[in-house]
This record gives structure tokens, sequence and C-alpha cells, in this order.
């Protein structure tokens, strides 16, 4: 038994079927695709900001410098698509994360050392667009795809003290591995799927959009 | 002077270069009665005040009058205050005289060597309402009127900015950083806020602009419609080894915008900063260390053998409302 044949056994033993015949992803048009995953969020810069104070001679007074970032977490997501043709497809995902707010604060007039302050988030995205399947770049059986989209971005601030609202742009792509599939059945295929996308997320208490890269990989079955 | 009148002087004004002063960034100037103390403000929504007839060397009269309406127009300016001013006219009445006439002026005053200019009030001591006030510019210095500023002399609007913000009931703001002369004064390093109690010297013009801690401080005492709603407040106390912190000025910067908005524990260690944009905030905690602490608080049990320090925990001012209150606790020195 190859190595695909194992995955299947694990991932739809519990469905009792497993035929790795006539393997596809690309679900015929009219079909339905749901998939539950998990990944990596990388994290973002938004890059130094000094406190500084107004000079007798005009120029600025450093109190001190600082740098705040997105820290890179793990992320769980959910999808549903939807087949419109064999090659195009629209879906929708719901993602959250729990990313931790840093600041590090360097250099103060009146203290030695760094500080590294933190908060904790909550974010959720809900995004949508459309999936390409481009089987004719099909190698070592992966099947690739590229994705793009928009969506709408919630962040809740620690004990929820504040609730920031956005939106992002996505673009990236992936490849799917076919575990099995059949003509017939509730449940057509079964495959493991892989994403790569990177979001540009703007945010109404952010004076600038920030890009965020992340990584994931999730079951997907096809009704 | 009728009973219920009480004449107030905030001579802290701006010191020029060697006295100490500071002041947290935006305490609300007040009086203690029946052991509470009672914020002072006007009430009505527009003031009226007088200039002086009497120039100095370098600045008319009218050039005085036109500075000072300029330096009242900054502050009206501000959206989220409401507060707004009339010029009444020119008076021959001085500074400082019960006359129910707010006057700006020009006085000599040779042994107040070290004060640019003061403050001085009448308030219902009931309710808190300046009654008037009066503000005077020492001329035993150099004025200058100029828009980008003579070296060898005070600029009036920068002045009259900072003694305006008085006038409508501020305190001095510490957000500032100074160095002792060897004559025993200060120098100011870098200012904060308009209201930062040690004028950055002659020829500079800077404080013509308000700061965001001003800004605060103004909208807080005069709050325009959506303020409230619009802002958050940060609540905490401050202390060390386990015992609360009177008189640490505590600081606010939001790392997005670099604003920096501040303000002073009391007694029981607690502080209080509105006026602050929806966001994250690092809070930094330190002693009154560059100026007299008289400039800003009564001394009595004021804390400043602590080392300067930061939460951490970033800090998050919700709209419209105050967080939770918090613990920072600082290592003694």
């Amino acid at each position: 038994m190859n190595f695909r044949r194992l995955l299947c056994v694990a991932f739809v033993a519990a469905i009792g079927v497993c035929r790795a015949e006539a393997q596809t992803t690309s679900a015929p048009a009219g079909r339905l695709q749901v998939s539950v995953g998990a990944g990596w969020l990388g994290g973002a810069s938004f890059g130094e900001q000094p406190a500084d104070l107004r000079g007798a001679s005009g120029n600025p007074y450093r109190l001190f410098e600082s740098e705040t970032s997105l820290r890179g977490t793990g992320l769980f997501e959910a999808r549903g698509g939807f087949a419109l043709t064999k090659r195009y497809a629209i879906e929708g995902r719901a993602a959250m994360s729990k990313p931790e707010l840093q600041t590090v604060v360097s250099s103060d007039a009146e203290a030695s050392g760094t500080f590294t302050l933190v908060e904790s988030l909550d974010q959720y995205i809900f995004d949508g667009g459309v999936l390409v399947h481009l089987d004719e770049l099909d190698a070592f059986g992966l099947k690739p795809f590229a994705i793009g989209g928009f969506g709408y971005v919630r962040q809740l601030h620690e004990e929820q003290q504040l609730v920031e609202t956005g939106h992002l742009f996505y673009v990236g792509g992936g490849v799917t591995l076919p575990l099995f599939s059949r003509a017939q059945g509730f449940i057509r295929s079964v495959s493991v799927r892989g994403d790569l996308r990177l979001n540009v997320l703007s945010l109404e208490l952010d004076e600038d959009s920030r890009s965020q890269g992340s990584a994931s990989a999730s079951l997907a079955l096809t009704f | 002077m009728s009973s219920r009148r009480l004449h107030v002087w905030f001579a802290i004004a701006v010191l020029v270069i060697a006295l100490p002063g500071t002041a947290d960034a935006y305490i609300h100037l007040g009086f203690d009665t029946g052991g509470q103390t009672r914020a002072i403000k006007w009430t009505a929504s527009r003031v009226r005040w007088w200039a002086n007839n009497g120039g100095v060397p370098g600045v008319s009269a009218s050039q005085f009058q036109s500075e000072i309406a300029q330096a009242f127009m900054t502050w009206e300016a501000v959206p989220t205050a409401s507060i707004a001013f009339e010029f009444a006219g020119f008076t021959g009445a001085a500074p400082f005289e019960d006359d129910d006439l707010s006057v700006f002026g020009f006085q000599s005053e040779p042994d107040m060597d070290r004060v640019l200019g003061a403050t001085s009030f009448i308030v219902d001591v009931f309710s808190g309402t300046i009654v008037e006030s009066d503000v005077f510019f020492n001329s035993i210095f150099a004025w200058s009127v100029s828009a980008t500023g003579d070296p060898s002399r005070f600029d009036v609007r920068s002045v009259a900015t900072h003694e305006i913000g008085h006038f409508l009931g501020l305190g001095h703001s510490a957000i500032g950083e100074t160095e002792l002369r060897p004559d025993g004064g200060r120098r100011v390093l870098g200012s904060g806020a308009v209201m930062f109690p040690i004028s950055l010297g002659r020829g500079v013009v800077a404080d013509r602009v308000l700061q965001p801690d001003d800004i605060a401080g103004v909208s807080d005492l005069y709050p325009d419609g959506g303020f409230r709603d619009d802002t958050g407040v940060i609540d905490g106390r401050v202390r060390v080894n386990n015992a609360p912190v009177k008189g640490a000025h505590v600081v606010a910067f939001n790392p997005q915008t670099g604003e920096l908005v501040g303000n002073f524990s009391v007694a029981d260690g607690s502080f209080r900063i509105a006026g602050l944009s929806p966001g994250p905030y690092a809070i930094r905690v330190e002693p009154i260390d560059d100026a007299d602490i008289d400039s800003f608080m009564d001394p009595q049990g004021v804390n400043v053998n602590f080392q300067v320090t930061f939460h951490p925990r970033l800090i998050v001012a919700p709209r419209g409302g105050s967080t939770a209150s918090f613990d920072v606790t600082v290592p003694a020195k």
C-alpha cells in the first residue's frame, strides 16, 4: 500500500469507503465541497514609531523608540465551495486565530534595556473568492490551483475592550492531493488540500494596509 | 470680592530657563473645599476677554491683541472641545485686578525674574465656575511677534497659548525632559505639550501648536458632542512594593501614531488618562524628576523613589468607555 493509500485509509475509514480509482479533485459542476483544516498565520510588521518630543533646536528629542508587530500564530479554518464548472469554483472561508500584538520599546532616555509589551487578539476572517483549477499543471499526483478574493476581518482586543473591523484582499494558490473519488454516493471524493495565501488587511484603526502570509492544510470532502 | 469668590493665583505659568517646573499631562486646576478638590472651568459658552492698551518695545498694543486672539483661536479650533472666546476690547485695567474683566497685558515684575507669564483666577467656590481670569506677561523680558521667532526674544503667541491653557483650567503637563544647569536651573531637552511648564526658549515658536496631550486635556474639560463617545479612558493604579504611589507620571503612548497623553497618580495610586483614540497603548511610568513637584501638585506624600518602567501589557483604550483598572508595578530605586 503506497503512502497515498495510507492517507486515504486514515481519512476516510470513518465513512467506510476507499477507492482510489479515477481520482480527481476538480469537482464536477454543481458539486459542493467542504473542508476543515489548520495552519499558520504569519506575522505582520507595523513598523517603527518613535516617541519624539519637540526640541528647542527644532530637532526632535527622542524619548524612546518602539517597534510593533503582529506575531505569527496557528489558525483554524473551515471552507465551503461550489463548482461552477470543472475549472472554476467559488468558495467561502471562515478562519480563526489568536495572534499576539507586540511592541518592543528601546533606547528610553531614562531607562536602560528593552521592554516587550504584548496583547492578545482574537482575529476572525470571513472571506470569499474564486478558485481556478490548474489540472493541466499537475505533477506527482498533485493538482494545483489558484485563488483570489476579498473578505471581512474582525479583531477583538484583549478583554474585548475594543472591536476592530476591516477588509482584506487575498491571492494565493495551492495543491490538492486526491485520496479517493467515486462516480456515485453521498461523498464523491476526498482530498487533502494545501494553501499558501497572501492577505492584505486594512483595519479601521490602521493608517496603512499590512500583509500577512498564511499556510494551511485541510481535508476536503466533495458531495 | 464677594464672600463666595476666591482669588487663586497659579503663578507657575511658564518658567524661563532656570526654574524647575513640570506638570502632568493635563491635570485640571482646582482648589480644595470641604475636603474635596473641585476643578475649575468656565461655564459660559463664549468667554469675553480684554487686552490692556499698553505695549512693550517691539510689540504694540494692537500686535499684542492680535497675537492673543490667534492663541485663543488655536484652542477654539480644537474640534473635540466646545469653548469659544470673544475679544471685548482694549482697556486701561491691568491684569490681576478684581474688576470682573479678564485682562491680558504686560506688567513689569522684576521679582519674578524667571517667570514669563502667569494666570490668576477668581472662582465661585461653590460651583468651581471661573468668574474672572487675568494673564500677565512679564515685561522685564524682551518679546516678539515674529512669525518665525526672534532668537533674542520670547514669542508672545507661544506663551499666550500656554497661559490660555491655564485660563481654561488646565494645569501643567509633565510630558517633557529637562536637564539641570550649573546654576541650578533646568534646560528643556524636549517638550511634548504646550502645557509643559518650562519654555523652549527665546526665538522658539513651537508652542503655537497644540499637542495631543493639550487637546486631550481641553477636550476632557470642555467635551464636544462626540468626544466622550469617540475616545476612551485608561484607568489604573501605580504601586511599588505593594503600596500605592502618589505623583507618578503615567503616559499613554500610541505605537501607531506616536501620540503621548499623560496624567498623574493620586494618593491611592490611581490614575486616569482620558481623550485617547481607541486602540492599544504602551504605558510608561516615571517619577516627577524634570521639575519641582509643586509645579504639579501638593508635594506631600509624592513618591519619586522608583524607576522608570513600562507596563508589560499593551492596554487597549476602548471607544466611548474606560478600561478595567489594572495595576502597574514599578521597581523601587
